[in-house]
Formats: structure tokens, sequence, C-alpha cells
């Protein structure tokens, strides 16, 4: 297609210019946060480095490469990729759909043999990617026609389907309502979004009762309500209040929570660490962390906003709201204000798709940031 | 490059999300301060019960003391096997290896299954105690699930069955505490009535448990001692309640108590038959209970304090008192005694058939006359001698603070009869009140005391526990020359001629007085009478007449006072007896 036939060459940017533009208030509360990370996985392993935090810190220097290498390549190498990238995130959902371990009630594993990879992490980033590449390679005033919006409903569509079907709620969500909002973002008329929604409504029976089998049907009410099936998440949460809970203003001190050092806590490495900062931090430590989330979220923000390019500004947009639900949904989840849904804590949680999926986002908005003033697209914006 | 419609737009619906995301981060902190701040209290305690298992430390047992101080009952340290049910699903498997290990009798595992249907699973079932401790580290080590080795305490009654009433035993609680295994409390006795001060203050251990509820380690900061309980001391001297204890239990049943005139300190308080606390842990103690629940002799009963006698002839004493204070009767009076008395249209029998023909009051003391009290009972009128039998002690309740079950007795009149039997007072109640029978009832801790009363002329009270107060009695204020004509005739009854004078004592010039009694069980029909009343041989033995003797030594100088009672024995002899032997040693001691 002819609006994708030029990518400009103009303006190479040396490591010393790129080093000059490099955001210090994006990385520094990041690499709070991790060092922050290693710090609660030191405690969660009963204060040792073995299971959690040695490893960890392995998949942080393993993520800080993949940060500095996605921030300083060419960033036209990343659009170029866009729809790859893509397309192999959505196979590797194919395949843990399939042939996938399941492992911690919803989560899908593939097991690769030394690691396993959790293909719904990375699919997220993904998806950001693909709509920013698609929507920043079109004029706005395009954008606002309809059919301009088939692409990206399918984009979003196809993972979104083979997630509901694992079932796996905290990424559905995220899927749909990243591509909800940034269609929102890009100019769709305020209409579709009603008329969308009354479609969705009227498509649910019709679909639940003729489209489905009935092994489907379970997993949707699995998928709508995680407690329906598992006695186990009842228990889980109630733990996971109390470990919060008895942290109070100030925290049991580090390494002296006696619910997670105690095995109280299920997943305290994984998708609940934020009740074990709570514990061990109390209120104070909880309440810090959000602020470095607040911080992070800021830039992200500021870096949407003052990137002179349609790809920049859409990516570090998508990427700001992805990072945001991806701990707000952790977060409610384990105070108990949601259903569990097997979302981790970005940056936080023990894991290595989830951090490295991160850092490689973290390094696009980086790269973003340094291009903020680079003309990107044949179409002028 | 972006043009400012494309930048309007963005802020214009960018802002949206911004707020949208404010808001929901301020639901989360909304959230969290409710947790951790406002309702923090709530999850803190929920926390700690998660994860911290409090055990009982079981505080060593006072002992409970002799007057010489040495241990009547003391908590003697031991090392206990026990398992817990709910800790472990092979419960079988579990028996099977301990049993094999420390070579468990037939007879224990029946009881340990027992044991286990019926408590409740948390509870701990005792496997043994004191096994070799080589083979209980052994056991240990293996570290096998429910089962548990803990140094604790068990109880040992140095007298064993000697008093066993008196000094109770201790035993679970009724509800029992968790967390505190083999935690015992006072069932009876003085174990009960001192159980708080003889507890001591239980300490605590603090574990820190895992999800799963294995024990991980201790919090050793919350640890309490445990203190050990106060001391109990008794009144009660050991070789008197042994001797007491050990010639009462030559018959079936009976009761005694000897007391310490000038203070008021009971010796020895004895009931038989009696129970051995140390085997109710024994493998068959279940079974040693339940035979001794059948007992119609009633081996938990306190006799001494809860059963009530009628005091028969020994109610004499405080007739002639009565009748001396009240100057209706001299000393030297005369009655002519033909084995019987009529009055009205009654004829009320002496128990010598024969008759004693005429009798002084110290031969009538000697003798027991019936005729004569009779008669000097109808003379001076029920309330007077109502009056002196309070006086002396008599329907009064004296350790019931301690040993609450204590009974109080009858000392009937006029208004009594009226309330308890609804008919009017006749004058042969008052005839019979004169020897002892009838509506009277008394305990032998009363009759001990009256004679205490009577032997000192002060008002003695009796006491069980030593509270370091040199008591001072008050004077009773009876007349000495009325006192030491009684006591002549209590003195003569031990001596040629008198009931009990077979059973005679006489340590280094020592002698005792004191009055024999028999008190009726049943009544005496009159055509069992006219045919010929039934010897007791020929009666069932709960049928027979109980023996009673009220005694004091030395007769010179009076310094112990004993009671006893020998239930259905037919006579008092073998009262006296038990009296005898254990006076004997009190006087012995000096």
């Amino acid at each position: 297609m002819a609006r994708q036939t030029r990518v400009s060459n103009s303006n190479m940017m040396t490591l010393s210019e790129k080093l000059k533009r490099f955001s210090w208030g994006l990385f520094i509360p990041v690499f709070i946060v991790l060092v922050i990370s290693i710090l609660i996985l030191f405690s969660a392993g009963g204060g040792s480095w073995h299971p959690f935090a040695i490893s960890q810190l392995i998949k942080i220097f393993l993520g800080l490469g993949i940060f500095f290498f996605a921030a300083f390549t060419n960033i036209k190498l990343w659009i170029k990729s866009a729809y790859i990238i893509y397309f192999i995130a959505l196979l590797m959902i194919i395949l843990v759909t399939f042939v996938g371990h399941t492992g911690m009630g919803a989560q899908r594993w593939l097991d690769l043999g030394i690691f396993h990879i959790q293909p719904s992490e990375f699919i997220k980033i993904s998806l950001v990617l693909v709509l920013a590449r698609y929507f920043s390679w079109m004029n706005w005033k395009d954008s606002i026609e309809l059919k301009n919006y088939i692409i990206p409903i399918i984009l979003m569509f196809l993972p979104f389907t083979l997630i509901v079907v694992q079932p796996d709620l905290g990424t559905a969500i995220s899927l749909g309502l990243i591509t909800v909002v940034m269609f929102y973002i890009t100019g769709a008329k305020k209409q579709w979004f009603i008329v969308a929604g009354i479609l969705a409504i009227l498509a649910a029976p019709v679909v639940w009762f003729g489209g489905l089998h009935n092994y489907q049907r379970e997993r949707i009410i699995t998928f709508v309500n995680p407690d329906h099936d598992s006695k186990g998440s009842g228990y889980q949460i109630n733990q996971a209040k109390i470990a919060f809970g008895s942290g109070g203003f100030v925290g049991k001190g580090y390494m002296s929570g006696t619910q997670s050092q105690q095995s109280f806590l299920p997943e305290k490495q994984t998708d609940f660490i934020f009740t074990m900062l709570g514990e061990e931090f109390g209120f104070i430590g909880a309440f810090i962390l959000l602020i470095i989330y607040g911080i992070i979220i800021s830039v992200l923000f500021w870096m949407a906003k003052t990137c002179r390019n349609r790809f920049g500004q859409l990516f570090c947009f998508g990427f700001m709201l992805n990072f945001f639900i991806y701990y707000f949904i952790n977060i409610s989840m384990v105070l108990g204000l949601i259903p569990t849904v097997g979302v981790p804590l970005p940056l936080m949680s023990f894991g290595g798709s989830s951090l490295l999926s991160l850092m490689f986002g973290f390094g696009l908005c980086q790269n973003a940031h340094i291009n903020k003033d680079q003309q990107l697209s044949a179409k002028g914006f | 490059m972006i043009d400012s419609e494309v930048a309007r737009l963005f802020d214009r619906r960018s802002a949206l999300f911004l707020t949208g995301g404010a808001v929901l981060t301020s639901v989360l902190i909304i959230r969290m301060l409710q947790m951790q701040v406002f309702s923090y209290k709530d999850y803190k305690r929920r926390s700690e019960s998660n994860s911290f298992r409090i055990q009982i430390n079981v505080s060593e047992r006072g002992k409970i003391l002799s007057a010489s101080g040495s241990p009547i009952s003391r908590d003697a340290p031991i090392y206990r096997i026990y398992l817990v049910p709910e800790e472990t699903d092979d419960i079988d498997g579990l028996i099977k290896i301990v049993s094999r290990e420390l070579k468990i009798r037939k007879k224990s595992i029946d009881r340990i299954y027992k044991t286990i249907k019926k408590q409740v699973k948390f509870q701990p079932v005792l496997i043994s105690e004191n096994s070799d401790w080589k083979k209980l580290a052994e056991l240990q080590a293996q570290n096998l699930p429910g089962l548990h080795i803990k140094s604790g305490y068990t109880r040992i009654y140095e007298l064993g069955s000697a008093g066993a009433q008196v000094f109770g035993y201790v035993g679970v609680p009724s509800k029992p505490v968790p967390n505190a295994p083999f935690f015992t409390t006072g069932i009876t006795g003085l174990e009960k009535a001192f159980n708080e001060s003889l507890t001591g203050t239980p300490g605590q251990t603090v574990m820190i448990a895992n999800a799963v509820g294995r024990i991980t380690g201790e919090d050793k900061e919350q640890f309490i001692p445990s203190q050990i309980g106060k001391n109990l001391k008794t009144t009660i001297r050991e070789n008197i309640q042994k001797k007491l204890h050990d010639v009462l239990t030559l018959n079936r049943a009976g009761c005694g108590v000897v007391i310490e005139i000038n203070t008021g300190n009971i010796l020895a308080m004895a009931s038989t038959p009696s129970f051995d606390p140390n085997n109710f842990r024994m493998d068959d103690g279940e079974e040693y209970i339940a035979s001794l629940r059948s007992d119609i002799a009633k081996p938990f009963m306190n006799k001494a304090l809860e059963g009530l006698y009628p005091p028969g002839s020994i109610f004499k004493i405080i007739v002639a008192l009565a009748a001396l204070e009240s100057g209706a009767l001299l000393p030297n009076e005369k009655i002519f005694c033909p084995g019987y008395w009529d009055y009205g249209d009654r004829r009320y029998h002496c128990w010598e058939k024969k008759g004693h023909g005429s009798v002084d009051l110290v031969g009538a003391l000697k003798h027991s006359c019936d005729t004569y009290f009779y008669q000097i009972a109808l003379r001076i009128g029920i309330d007077s001698i109502k009056s002196m039998a309070l006086k002396l002690g008599m329907g009064e309740k004296f350790l019931s603070e301690i040993l609450p079950r204590e009974m109080a007795g009858v000392i009937p009149d006029r208004n009594w009869k009226e309330k308890n039997i609804g008919i009017q007072w006749l004058h042969g109640d008052t005839i019979i009140s004169g020897i002892g029978q009838g509506f009277i009832l008394s305990n032998c801790l009363q009759i001990a005391v009256m004679m205490a009363r009577v032997a000192s002329n002060k008002i003695i009270t009796p006491k069980l526990v030593e509270d370091n107060n040199s008591e001072n009695f008050k004077n009773l204020k009876l007349q000495t020359k009325n006192i030491k004509t009684v006591l002549n005739g209590l003195e003569q009854v031990l001596q040629t001629g008198g009931t009990a004078s077979g059973n005679a004592i006489n340590v280094n010039g020592k002698k005792m007085g004191g009055k024999t009694g028999t008190s009726q069980v049943r009544n005496i029909s009159m055509s069992e009478r006219e045919s010929g009343v039934l010897t007791n041989e020929q009666l069932k033995w709960n049928m027979r007449n109980h023996g009673l003797f009220v005694g004091y030594a030395p007769t010179n100088n009076p310094k112990y006072v004993i009671c006893t009672l020998t239930e259905h024995s037919g006579t008092s002899s073998p009262a006296v007896h038990v009296a005898a032997e254990t006076m004997k040693e009190l006087l012995r001691d000096g």
C-alpha cells in the first residue's frame, strides 16, 4: 500500500545524541521498583536468594538488556516488525491454547524446556505495538471512518477469543480495554461505542446458546466468576487480606510477615506479592509503591503528550494504559475488590514473561521519547 | 508530524482517562487505608490466630502437706507419650508402631482406643507415662505426625486411700482446656477447695505453625514460664491418719475423726471403704472407678462429714450436762432401772433387758442405762436438750467453706417436727431423744467437737488447714463440777463393767475415757420384740446397727478427742477398737 512505502531515513541520531535524550525520569522509578521486587522476593524466599530473588535478578539483567536494546535501536526496526511481533505472540497464544500447561488456575504456560513462557504477557505489548503501528500509518481523518476499524478489531479479537477460551479473565479484560481506549484516543466516534455496546449485549445470548459447546460455556462461567469452581481461591483471597490488613500502618518489618513467612499466603511471590509488601512494610510501603507507579504513569503520559509523531504518541499512551490496567487489576484483586483473575503485579511479581515484555515496552517508550521529534510517516503527521 | 488538531484531540480525549486513573487510584488508597488502618486490629487478631499455636505450660501443682510438712499429695515430673487423633491420618499405624517400640500391653491399647472414641479429636490421648527414655528419644526422632512426647507432672498421693475423700484428687476438667494437654484440676476434697492456689500460674509456649499446621519453630519472645503453685499445709498427722484408716478398714465401712483439743486441729479424718486415686491413671482405671461407683458402701463419700447418723447413746453426754446445768438433776440422784420404763401407754426398753437396778448419773453413763436417760430427758424437756446440743456444736457445719458437702444434721424440736414431719411433738419424741434416737442426726466431726468442748469447757472449733493463728477458744461457761461428774462417768465406761471396758487402753499410765453408742438403722416392731429381737447376725448387713464411739485421752489432762463409727457393725465394740488403736498411737507420740 502506498502509505506504507516510505519510512524516513533522515535525521539518524548518534548514540551520544540518543543518550542526551534518554529519560532518566522513566528509567529511575522503573529501576527502583525492580530493586524493591528483589527485596521482597528475598524475603519471600525466607531471607534467602533462593528460590526467587536470584532467579529474578537474572531476569532483571536480561530485562535491562532488552530495555536498552529496545531503547537505542532504530525505532523504524520496531515499527517495521510490529506485525511480525504480533503474529509471533498470537502463534504462541494458539500454541498455549492447545498444548500449554495449566498452572495457577487459569494461567497458561508454554514449556520450552529450560523455561516457561506466558504468551498472554507478550500479547498485551504486541497488541499495543500493532495498534500504534496501524493507526500511525493512517491519516487521522481516515481513522474516523468505520471501515478502518475492521482490521484492528480483528487484531484484537483473535487473541481475545483464544484467551476467553483458555480462560484468562485478567488478560482478556486488559486486551479489550486497551483496544477500546486506543480506539477512543485515535478519534473514533463516540456513537460507535454506544452502538458496539448495544450490539454486544444483543449478541451475547445468541452466542451463548447457539454458538458454544457446553464445555465452552463452563469455561466462560469460570471466566466471569473464578470462585465458581475453585475451592482454593476463597481461602487464598482471605489469607491475602489478613496478610495485608495485619501489616498495619508501618508493617510487621522486613522478613517478619507472619502470614507470608509461614506460607499462609499463597502465590506470595507472584500475583500476591503486593500483600507481602503490605504485610511487611505496611501502608507506608504499599503507598510508596503506588506513588512510584504513579510517577511511571505520569512520565509515560508526558512522553505520549510530548511525542510529535503519531506512533510514539499512541504506543506510549497504549503502554501506559496497559501498565495501569496491569497493576490496578492486580492490586484490586489482592485487596479483595474484584475476583481473583491471575494478573501479576508489573515489575514486582516473580516471573520472566511479564518482566521481559514490560521491559521491552519501557524500552520502546524510551525509544519513542528519544525519537519524539522524528518524522516517521509518509503522510506528514 | 502531529498537527495541532490531532494534539488537541489527544489532549481532550486522554484527559478523561487521566481523571479515571486518578479516581481508581484513590479507590485503591482508600481500600488500603481501610484495611491497614481502620480494620487493622481485626486483621491482626486473625493473623495471630493463624500462625501461632499457643500451648499452655501446666504449672507444677503445690503440695498438700501434713502438719509435719511431709507431702500428702505432690506432683512428680514425668514424661508422657501421647497422641492427638486429629493430627494423623493413620491412627492404627501410629498405635502399632508405638506399642511395638514401647512394648505396650493389649490392655493399654484397648484403653487408648476407648479414649479416642470418647474424646474430642483435638484432645490428647495418653499412651504411657515414664517409659524408657531412650526408647522415647528414638520415637521422637522418627517425627511421627500426631505423636507427642512431653514432660509434665503427675499427681502422687502418698497416703493412697487413707483420707482420699478429704484430700481429694485431680483430674481432667469437665470442660477441657484447649492447647493444654493433661491439664488437671482439683476434682474433690482439698484439691478442689484450694485448686486456685495449688494450681499456680500456667505459662505458655508459643509455637509458630505454617499454613498446614506443622510446627516450624518457637516464638521465644512470647514464652512465659509457669509458676509453681502454693503448698497447702494441713493439720493432718500422717501416722495418725494412716493408723485410723488402717484400723477402720478392718470393718466393711466406717469413719473417724481425731481432734487435738488445744488447737482444734483435725489430726486425722478417714472414711472407709476408700479409694486410691493413684490407681485412676492405670490402664484399668475406668473399671476401678466403675467398681467404686457401684459399691453400696459409698467409697467416694467423706462419711466423717457427709454421713449423718443418730448419735445413739453418745447423746447421753449432752442430756446429762443439760440436766446438771439446769439444776433439775443432782449427780447422786438414783433412778431404778428394771430394764424398761413405762410412760403413757408405751413401754420404753433399756438395751439391758435385765435392767441396771438403781443407778446414779456416773453409773448410768458407765452402763449406758437407757431407762435413766428416758426419764431425765422428759424431765428437762427437748428445748433444754437442744440448747445444750447446739452449745456443744451439734447441728453445726465447721468445714463447709472448704468441704461444701458437709452435712449439718438435725437437732429437732417442736417447730422442726411440725415443719418437717407435719406431726405435733410428743413426749415420746423427747424420751427417745434422751438416748440419741428419733430424729437426731449428726456426723462424726460434730460428735468429736462436742467431746472436745466438754473435755475442755471451751468452744473448740475444728480446723483442717493450718492458718498459723494460735486459737484462743472462748470459754463454754459450763460448771466445772458438772463437767467433772460427766467425765468421771465417761472414764468408767472404759473401766471394768463399763460398756467399752474390753478396749481399755493404758499407755504409760495414760488412759482413755469415752462413750459408746449404737444407732438403730431400723425400727423394732412390737411383734418382733415379743418374739425376741433379731440379733445382728440374723440381719442383712445394711440393716444392722451402726457402732459409734467418742473418746478423749489422757483422762487426767485431755489432749485428744476421737470419734469413730463403724457402719452396720451391730455393736459399738468395733468402733471402740478403732478408737483405742488410734488413741494408743497418739499417746505413744506424746
